[in-house]
């Protein structure tokens, strides 16, 4: 590794070495011009920018962490990409009605750890406040399928309440 | 309490923003209430959603019949309410059976309805529990709901009205046998209040006071409805 890079990008650099499953699909040149933006959320948990297998280099998309599974998440279940891509501007009925579906899809075909696996990839600083509460309530029912349900919830109130809402009024009858 | 109601006039229907519930009466002569989720779809018109009959589930224009009253969700958790009365009807095609008993029934996570029990059904208030439950806001205590007596002579009369609507033979049969094990009953003007009052969920003990005060503003509007058509 390049001993001249800054402490954050080595770091990222070791964490991709780590990481078989994405070592397996982007050498270290790729990854060397990957624009890679580290960023600290309420939580504390480190996130990058990242290219999927397959997609362009316009077509990258914020994620927690990278697998093979995700991977094969994201290639199955397309509209994720755009999910991510407008997380931040789906704040009404219209823009969020086609997702939830999709959302729904996946739980009514049983795809328990689908969507787990997609709910463990949300982060709470990157989305609108109305998903912060909507992926919890959509989800709701299925809970006890969702082991990421939990933390997502703990993640939401804490950033509800840095967005200056009231978690126990907003997510009244989740907590 | 104040339960803050209004009547559907053309101005009233703008101010709505969120979530509503709609309720009225719509004959006189005959005690039976109905109501229904009135809300900003996705084309930002204002619609009511309700459980009309045995398989009909309608979206429309609301009517001047109906009084409505805002729930009391923020403005966050009114579109992803809205969000998700659109996908239970866009998932209901054929609409959902109409019937006494909630056990058993649930909607599914694309919203399309789904009964463990052959027979099982919601009536229109049972309807918007069943939403409200599915998102996790509870707003009737079930298990603190008294079975009354006067219950049974309202379920012996819509399981009836089932039977010459032409539900099949089991399915009012299923019915008939529920109502024998005792089935408690959800009104709609109690539905109404749990639904708007700030402290979900509640006993029937604790809502029966405001429901008859509402139920009094429903039948006055009703009256004046029947007056101004003379």
């Amino acid at each position: 590794m390049d001993a001249n890079i800054s402490p954050d990008y080595k770091h990222l650099l070791e964490y991709f070495h780590n990481r078989y499953a994405y070592y397996e699909y982007i050498d270290e040149e790729q990854l060397k011009s990957i624009h890679l933006s580290p960023l600290t959320n309420s939580a504390n948990q480190i996130s990058f920018e990242v290219p999927l297998y397959g997609v362009s280099s316009s077509g990258c998309f914020r994620i927690r962490e990278s697998s093979r599974e995700l991977t094969q998440l994201f290639e199955e279940a397309t509209w994720m990409k755009g999910f991510f891509d407008s997380a931040t501007e789906l704040k009404d009925v219209k823009s969020l009605v086609p997702y939830y579906k999709e959302i729904n899809s996946i739980l009514s075909r049983k795809k328990f750890d689908q969507c787990d696996l997609f709910l463990s990839q949300v982060q709470t600083n990157s989305i609108s406040d109305v998903l912060l509460v909507g992926l919890l309530r959509l989800t709701f029912s299925y809970r006890d399928y969702l082991p990421s349900w939990d933390v997502l919830l703990l993640e939401a109130k804490e950033e509800l309440l840095n967005r200056g809402y009231r978690p126990e009024d907003t997510l009244k009858g989740l907590l | 309490m104040n339960l803050n109601v209004k009547p559907i006039i053309e101005d009233s229907v703008d101010q709505i923003t969120g979530i509503c519930i709609a309720i009225a009466r719509f004959d006189l002569g005959i005690e039976q209430q109905h109501i229904g989720f009135l809300y900003r779809d996705g084309d930002n018109l204002t619609k009511l959603l309700h459980l009309a009959w045995h398989y009909i589930l309608k979206k429309e224009d609301p009517s001047k019949v109906y009084l409505w009253m805002e729930i009391p969700f923020d403005e966050l958790n009114q579109i992803n309410t809205a969000a998700f009365l659109e996908s239970i009807y866009d998932s209901n095609p054929d609409g959902i059976p109409y019937g006494i008993c909630i056990d058993g029934t649930r909607f599914e996570a694309d919203g399309a309805f789904f009964f463990l029990e052959k027979g099982a059904g919601l009536t229109c208030a049972t309807f918007v529990m069943q939403v409200f439950q599915h998102l996790g806001y509870n707003i009737i205590d079930k298990d603190c709901w008294e079975f009354r007596d006067s219950d049974k002579e309202w379920q012996n009369q819509i399981i009836d009205d089932l039977e010459n609507y032409g539900a099949p033979k089991e399915y009012i049969t299923y019915q008939r046998n529920k109502i024998q094990g005792g089935v408690a009953r959800f009104k709609p003007e109690e539905v109404a209040v749990a639904s708007v009052l700030s402290s979900p969920p509640y006993a029937l003990k604790d809502i029966i006071e405001p429901s008859q005060n509402l139920l009094e503003l429903i039948v006055a509007h009703a009256k004046k409805l029947a007056s101004e058509k003379n």
